[in-house]
């Protein structure tokens, strides 16, 4: 439930993002960075930082 | 062109192939015509040097031009190199459904494809929505999301929302990752967290750039919805007679229909649900079944 909650949040910020830039979401390999720091590397800090 | 579709699809193929198909490869032949093609239809440019087709349209679907991309004979011979330098039979039969859904969903829009390349340039469609690409890509987002174009992609979310358990954890590690050699390298380098978000990405990519444009387009900005058949009208768009020569003569809808006929066959042969020794076997118990019946009475 927890990883389903920081996908639907990476989500919301993916969608801020567009309407503000459309550009950004135009691209396959933006988002696969984008998913890869939003739903791996930001929780793994948070989690280090935490420790 | 589809938006959202051509994301979703490897999904809902995947739910129903399971580990009779490759994901990756799947997914790289669902993108392959546009990857191919794209960048051009639009334009792009880096360091001063623009590129762009002169004809978008015929570039992106006809002949002269990248068209033969979007044609099932291209799917064959990619899967067909494929198999050459891998040696990986699941590979290339994947990568060839993955570009078969393209090709097929392509046919939907106003323009549509060179469904029997290389036996006929003639470019068959069936007209859903319009196919706007000459709009640039701000426009061609405002048109396919306000006709018949997001309906599609609605059908397409709904099945990728049924078919959600693919998207598991339990799901990646019993039929998706054992199935494809190229999650056991990636998991010498990433974590399973990593992996899980990389074969996530097209789903999320898909359903949230989905919402993005669809709010881009009728709430930031004001576009009219037109849901009705070739819509939005409100837009010129391209028609596949512009590009063909005559219209689609009884022979060439004949060969058209052989050839999705053929596609058909193979993709649920490839997907074990016409396996000649299943439907031997069936009908074996069949014939069995009406003697005993026979020899009962």
């Amino acid at each position: 439930m927890r990883e389903l909650g920081t996908y639907a949040a990476a989500g919301v910020v993916y969608i801020a993002i567009g309407l503000m830039v459309p550009a950004f979401v135009l691209s396959w390999v933006v988002a696969a960075a984008y998913l890869l720091v939003a739903v791996w590397l930001v929780p793994a800090a948070f989690r280090r930082l935490a420790r | 062109m589809s938006w959202v579709s051509h994301d979703l699809e490897p999904y809902v193929i995947q739910r129903y192939m399971g580990k009779k198909i490759a994901f990756v490869p799947l997914l790289i032949g669902s993108y392959a015509p546009d990857l191919a093609t794209k960048w051009v239809v639009y334009g792009t440019g880096a360091f001063g040097l623009k590129v762009a087709a002169s004809d978008p349209a015929r570039f992106h679907r006809g002949f002269p031009g990248a068209g033969f991309t979007h044609s099932p004979f291209f799917g064959v011979v990619v899967a067909g190199l494929i198999y050459l330098v891998t040696d990986n039979k699941l590979w290339a039969l994947s990568f060839m459904v993955g570009q078969w859904a393209h090709a097929f969903t392509d046919t939907l829009d106003t323009l549509g494809v060179m469904l029997a390349f290389p036996f006929s340039t003639h470019i068959y469609s069936i007209g859903l929505w319009r196919y706007t690409a000459e709009a640039g890509r701000l426009g061609d987002a405002a048109a396919y999301f306000s006709g018949p174009g997001f309906v599609w992609d609605g059908f397409w979310l709904v099945l990728a929302l049924l078919g959600w358990r693919v998207l598991t954890k339990a799901y990646f590690r019993d039929v998706v990752a054992p199935t494809d050699p190229f999650w056991g390298w990636a998991g010498r380098r990433l974590p399973e967290t990593a992996l899980l978000a990389l074969y996530r990405t097209s789903y999320f990519f898909g359903i949230a750039r989905g919402i993005t444009w669809l709010l881009w387009v009728h709430v930031v900005n004001s576009y009219a919805f037109d849901v009705s058949w070739s819509g939005p009208h409100w837009i010129a768009g391209v028609r596949n007679e512009d590009l063909n020569h005559g219209p689609t003569s009884t022979r060439l809808l004949l060969l058209a229909l052989a050839i999705s006929f053929t596609c058909l066959l193979m993709y649920l042969r490839i997907g074990g649900h016409l396996s000649p020794r299943r439907l031997i076997r069936r009908r074996l118990e069949a014939l069995e079944t009406s003697a005993g019946g026979r020899a009962d009475g």
